[in-house]
């Protein structure tokens, strides 16, 4: 019969043995196994009553002298824009974008390409945006374009920072 | 937990007679593991302070999303490593064939003297424990001085959980082996 390992032994004695029951069950017929927990039980019974280690009496006024004059400012976690006006803003950009920079059509057409049907579809829903984009004139887009990058600078500022208020707090050296 | 919220809460309210209490609470446990991982005496205590001064200054970012002593643990180990990687000292000697200090005492005649043996013998515990590598004569420490599960002291020591278990086996089956070349099974 194979006698328990070292392992078996001291997971047992920790309380962490998968298999203790057969564990308990070779410990009763097997003298061998005990003497070998007996050890253990003496080992970690010396383990758990180590001596402590001696720091000094004024060890916690020595750290209190030692602590750096700094100032816990709580920081304002809710942001002000929130991240559905960020995704929107960010969008409607992209949009924008598209619908007066780029030929949008020659985009949208391979989108549709696979139905021969839909090409007239495709032409004519870009031709409506494109109406309506322009009905805008210069002055109301380059607004709307403003307020859009801004939003998005705001969107991106908060995103920066919310990585850096990891914490509610922040430390401030004096 | 709420009493560790509370306390952290004083102090970053800026309670200064807080963190002293911090200090007095957590100070057993950040010896324990500054004393088994830095070997050279005149340095520990300044490591345990030092370890004060970054729990302090890093209290902001403190999220209790464990148990406050762990976390300060934590900070203790990593500066601990960052002492021993600045004076280039080994921090994983290898067991290697687990005896390579060991100096077995064969001679009945050497043996202590009954009358001491119980002292004697918790020096030269403490002695083999030291002559282990530092990262196992931590776990050991952790494990039974300060009852820390082996999740917990995985968790302090960024290592697997099964790494801790098997570092921790190694150390004592180690331990027991040499006692046991010095005292008989009875005396120990």
């Amino acid at each position: 019969m194979s006698h328990l390992t070292d392992e078996q032994l001291q997971a047992f004695l920790d309380g962490t043995a998968a298999d203790a029951a057969a564990v308990q069950e070779h410990l009763d017929s097997c003298p061998n196994c005990r003497l070998a927990l007996d050890e253990y039980k003496a080992l970690f019974s010396r383990l758990d009553s180590e001596p402590e280690f001696p720091l000094s009496a004024s060890f916690a006024d020595l750290v209190m002298e030692k602590l750096p004059d700094i100032e816990f400012v709580p920081v304002n976690e809710s942001p002000l824009v929130s991240d559905k006006i960020i995704m929107f803003a960010t969008v409607a950009v992209m949009i924008a974008v598209g619908l007066y920079f780029l030929d949008v059509a020659s985009l949208i057409k391979p989108l549709f390409g696979w139905v021969e049907a839909k090409d007239a579809q495709a032409v004519q829903t870009y031709n409506s945006l494109r109406q309506q984009a322009s009905g805008m004139g210069n002055l109301p887009m380059m607004i709307f374009m403003t307020v859009l990058t801004i939003a998005c600078i705001a969107g991106v500022d908060k995103l920066i920072k919310a990585r850096r208020q990891h914490s509610g707090f922040r430390t401030f050296v004096a | 937990m709420a009493e560790q919220r509370a306390l952290v809460e004083k102090i970053l309210a800026g309670d200064k007679a807080a963190f002293k209490t911090l200090v007095i609470e957590n100070q057993r446990l950040v010896s324990h593991v500054v004393f088994r991982m830095v070997s050279a005496a005149p340095d520990r205590e300044d490591v345990c302070q030092e370890v004060f001064v970054k729990v302090y200054q890093n209290l902001g970012n403190f999220r209790f999303d464990s148990k406050l002593s762990t976390w300060i643990a934590r900070i203790a180990y990593t500066t601990c490593l960052n002492f021993i990687d600045k004076k280039k000292l080994p921090l994983y000697d290898d067991l290697g064939d687990e005896d390579k200090n060991f100096e077995p005492v064969g001679d009945e005649a050497d043996r202590p003297d009954n009358r001491f043996a119980d002292s004697a013998l918790t020096d030269i515990l403490k002695t083999e424990i030291d002559n282990i590598p530092p990262v196992y004569r931590t776990i050991v420490t952790l494990y039974h001085l300060d009852d820390m599960s082996y999740a917990e002291i995985a968790g302090i020591m960024k290592m697997p959980e099964g790494t801790v278990k098997s570092y921790l086996f190694r150390a004592r089956r180690l331990l027991k082996e040499r006692l046991l070349a010095k005292y008989t099974r009875e005396e120990l």
